[in-house]
């Protein structure tokens, strides 16, 4: 797990060249889905579909720790790279850091002016997605 | 069967492949998807970002010849040089970039049929190393108006009662969705199309396999379900311009139509223009 | 510093991926032969980005103690 304040100052000092390779080496290193959420993915749920790609999120609460999954197809490198860093700021964090987490957390990466605004939105609906999925969890536990 | 008005502007992935080293032959990759030239090309081909590279950082506009000239020597593009462009969705962007260079003047200009994503189920070679070309001169002598709509041209042109197509899915066009599904921010304060716009969605013109449909089924979708007539002079447009430029490139070459404009403010242009008439049903 | 030394990065700022990115970008840009030295810093640097630059086929030549830090000399292959 990286600190998001940490990826965020990355991602603001990179330049074009160094944001590209930063998103490919995300998008390597995106855990596969582990085999118990396969069939769910399968069958269709869990999926974010704000996004034209197929963006699946899986989210566990347990004793306040949270773990994140996810399935993007690697034919969708910028897309993959974008959701593996969510995992990676997130996946393990507590519930209240996830709450706590900015909202504008996608302004401040500063990747909508680098690539372009239309290749960055599906993100703000994972983003979204991961918090009240945490919440709700949350709620109900 | 009928072939094509202009088949020799397509080119296969084969081709494309016996090709590749042909000095002349400049193979452009033009992607929705800005990472996937990254991890992996045709050997030789250049990347050119539709977003980076040639819209205009500041002005919703497109790049000047000075900053295309630029970009094209540095591309190692020759003025004479035939530039085959390909990319990922059924080459869409691909043809976005080939519709954008044309407006810029550059005269050869090609499309490898089935983009990406046939080089790619046909397991062609791909590589990582950037391809690297002598840099060139390139001069724009003249750009070409004469395929792009502003907003005045399609005032008049719906006045005349002229034919549009509007390019964007059917839930757009009715106006229940402001915007593209999944890209809500690009969205307009007014829904609805252009009045006497039909509705042929971009990628009915696209088979599965990213390649364009046939000349007689394009002609059926085109000409016996809309009514469009050899001669008419057409206006395409989408949301931003850039589907539009797909079936800009489909009527234009494919069905051969002399006139067709593409409309680049397109709906977040019109649906946001005070006054502007729309239809809704 | 060794007379084969064509360039030099340091990257003791920068954390994980961006150490591996910066080398990467540089190395890229090398001719093969040709020799980078990177300085960095010991923990997940210093064990990561030798092994990283390996697999992407360049070779280690050797690893250096400078002070609190180390220098990493790769040559591009």
């Amino acid at each position: 797990m990286q600190r998001i304040e940490e990826i965020i100052e990355m991602f603001q000092s990179a330049d074009y060249q160094e944001t590209l390779a930063l998103l490919i080496d995300y998008s390597e290193d995106l855990p596969e889905l582990p085999e118990r959420f396969v069939e769910n993915r399968d069958n269709g749920f869990n999926q974010v579909h704000e996004c034209e790609t197929p963006v699946f999120i899986f989210i566990e609460v347990q004793n306040d720790k949270v773990d994140i999954f996810a399935d993007v197809p690697e034919e969708s490198p910028t897309v993959r790279g974008l959701v593996s860093i969510l995992v990676s700021a997130f996946d393990g964090a507590t519930t209240s850091e996830i709450e706590e987490a900015p909202a504008d957390l996608l302004m401040q990466l500063g990747l909508a002016q680098k690539l372009g605004i239309r290749r960055v939105r599906g993100l703000s609906a994972v983003y979204a997605m991961i918090k009240n999925e945490v919440k709700k969890q949350k709620a109900g536990s | 069967m009928a072939e094509y008005a202009n088949p020799d502007v397509l080119v296969s992935t084969q081709w494309v492949a016996d090709h590749i080293d042909d000095p002349n032959i400049v193979i452009v990759e033009s992607d929705e998807d800005v990472l996937l030239y990254e991890i992996g090309h045709i050997k030789n081909a250049v990347k050119v970002d539709w977003q980076n590279e040639l819209q205009d950082q500041l002005v919703r506009d497109y790049v000047g010849p000075e900053k295309f000239e630029k970009l094209m020597s540095e591309k190692g593009i020759s003025n004479d040089a035939t530039v085959v462009f390909y990319g990922d969705k059924s080459n869409w962007w691909a043809c976005y970039a080939l519709w954008t260079f044309k407006v810029l003047g550059h005269e050869k200009c090609l499309i490898m049929n089935g983009g990406r994503q046939k080089w790619v189920e046909e397991e062609r070679e791909l590589t990582k190393d950037v391809a690297s070309r002598e840099k060139t001169n390139y001069k724009v002598s003249k750009t070409d108006e004469s395929i792009r709509a502003y907003r005045d041209d399609v005032s008049k042109h719906m006045a005349a009662g002229k034919p549009m197509i509007d390019v964007r899915s059917p839930k757009e066009y009715s106006g229940e969705l402001l915007h593209m599904e999944a890209y809500p921010q690009e969205g307009a304060l007014r829904g609805g199309h252009i009045p006497g716009a039909a509705n042929v969605p971009w990628a009915t013109a696209a088979n599965e396999d990213g390649t364009f449909k046939s000349a007689d089924e394009l002609s059926d979708i085109y000409e016996n379900q809309k009514g469009l007539k050899k001669g008419d002079d057409v206006v395409a447009y989408c949301r931003i311009g850039e589907r539009s430029s797909h079936t800009w490139f489909v009527l234009k070459y494919l069905l051969g139509y002399e006139s067709v404009r593409n409309y680049d403010g397109s709906w977040t242009e019109w649906g946001n223009l005070v006054k502007a008439p729309i239809e809704k049903p | 510093m060794s007379e084969k030394v064509k360039e030099q990065i340091d990257i003791t700022s920068d954390i994980c991926p961006m150490t591996f990115v910066k080398t990467r970008l540089k190395l890229e840009k090398m001719s093969p032969g040709e020799v980078l030295e990177v300085m960095l810093c010991e923990g997940e640097p210093l064990s990561n980005l030798p092994k990283s630059v390996t697999q992407e086929g360049h070779k280690v030549l050797e690893i250096i103690k400078d002070g609190s830090n180390y220098k990493v000399v790769i040559e591009r292959c």
